[in-house]
């Protein structure tokens, strides 16, 4: 069983370092583009710095959360991109924005994980460079737009 | 019995070749597949999931198709993926986590993706069984090996 293991790490590795979709170790970047090194992690932001960023220009809110929740309630304008890999909503998404476009994601609050995951796909699939993640989330919108 | 369980074995092994190859096509979608069950892991450990798992997944379906002399060692490695997809998927279902197995593609065959082959409650059913039939499988030949074992003691 270990013989196996170990072949399979061999054969993983060598694949990997050879394949054009393979997972970059570090930094993470865009396998067919020539678009700069995206960040591991994207910046985090207040709800403030965000309002700021829309009035200076154009800003893509995107919502990390399940589509259930989304329905429930989200901040105005954002689109629905739940982080699963093999969504239908993620080429479509990536031919209205380019690679350089601004983008802001958020889920439920600082608890949560989906902002991280999408953020890691959207730089590794499609070379978005600009992302940026709300720190507290919906909750600290609610809470700042005094509508909790 | 024999010919039903090589026949399972049979199964089992063309089901984690198609694993595999789906994974194989695109390591870094199953990189994100892996992320989005957000396990508490550190960096390092999912990325070495999704370099390694597809070529476990890949030798012992080769192994368990082939029935060579090394398919009980690759029948208790599958074994042991399918109890560790059935954990992944349970705690991601019962979570709420809205997310697609990422563990086979529907592509492969031909089929566009269905809502609900994809979805984490069956992903997590489907894993079950094939832990419960791979499990099943070597208790049965444990149990076979033993009288063997008995005659050739003095």
């Amino acid at each position: 069983m270990t013989q196996i293991v170990a072949l399979a790490a061999v054969l993983g590795l060598a694949f990997n370092a050879a394949s054009p979709l393979g997972v970059r170790w570090n930094p993470v970047t865009s396998p067919a583009s020539a678009a700069p090194p995206a960040r591991s992690t994207p910046p985090k932001v207040t709800w403030s710095q965000v309002k700021r960023l829309m009035a200076g220009g154009p800003v893509v809110l995107v919502d990390a959360r399940a589509a259930l929740a989304y329905k429930a309630g989200h901040i105005p304008g954002a689109v629905s991109l739940p982080p699963d890999p093999k969504s239908k909503l993620l080429e479509p998404f990536a031919s209205q924005h380019p690679p350089n476009t601004p983008i802001v994601i958020y889920c439920a609050s600082s608890d949560c994980t989906q902002s991280d995951t999408l953020a890691s796909l959207l730089a590794t699939r499609f070379g978005y460079t600009q992302l940026l993640i709300l720190a507290g989330g919906y909750a600290e919108y609610l809470a700042m737009e005094g509508k909790q | 019995m024999k010919s039903a369980v090589r026949i399972i074995r049979f199964v089992l092994g063309v089901l984690l070749l198609w694993a595999a190859i789906g994974k194989l096509a695109d390591l870094q979608a199953f990189y994100v597949s892996i992320l989005a069950y957000q396990l508490p892991l550190p960096g390092v450990l999912p990325k070495s999931a999704a370099v390694i798992l597809p070529w476990v997944e890949l030798l012992c379906g080769l192994l368990l198709v082939q029935q060579s002399k090394w398919d009980t060692a690759a029948l208790a490695l599958a074994g042991g993926l399918f109890a560790l997809f059935t954990l992944a998927t349970a705690q991601a279902w019962l979570r709420g986590l809205d997310i697609s197995c990422g563990c086979f593609d529907l592509g492969l065959i031909g089929l566009s993706p269905i809502a609900f082959l994809d979805s984490t409650g069956f992903a997590f059913f489907r894993a079950l069984v094939l832990f419960n039939l791979s499990a099943g499988i070597l208790r049965w030949e444990m149990k076979k090996r033993e009288p063997n074992r008995g005659e050739s003691l003095p």
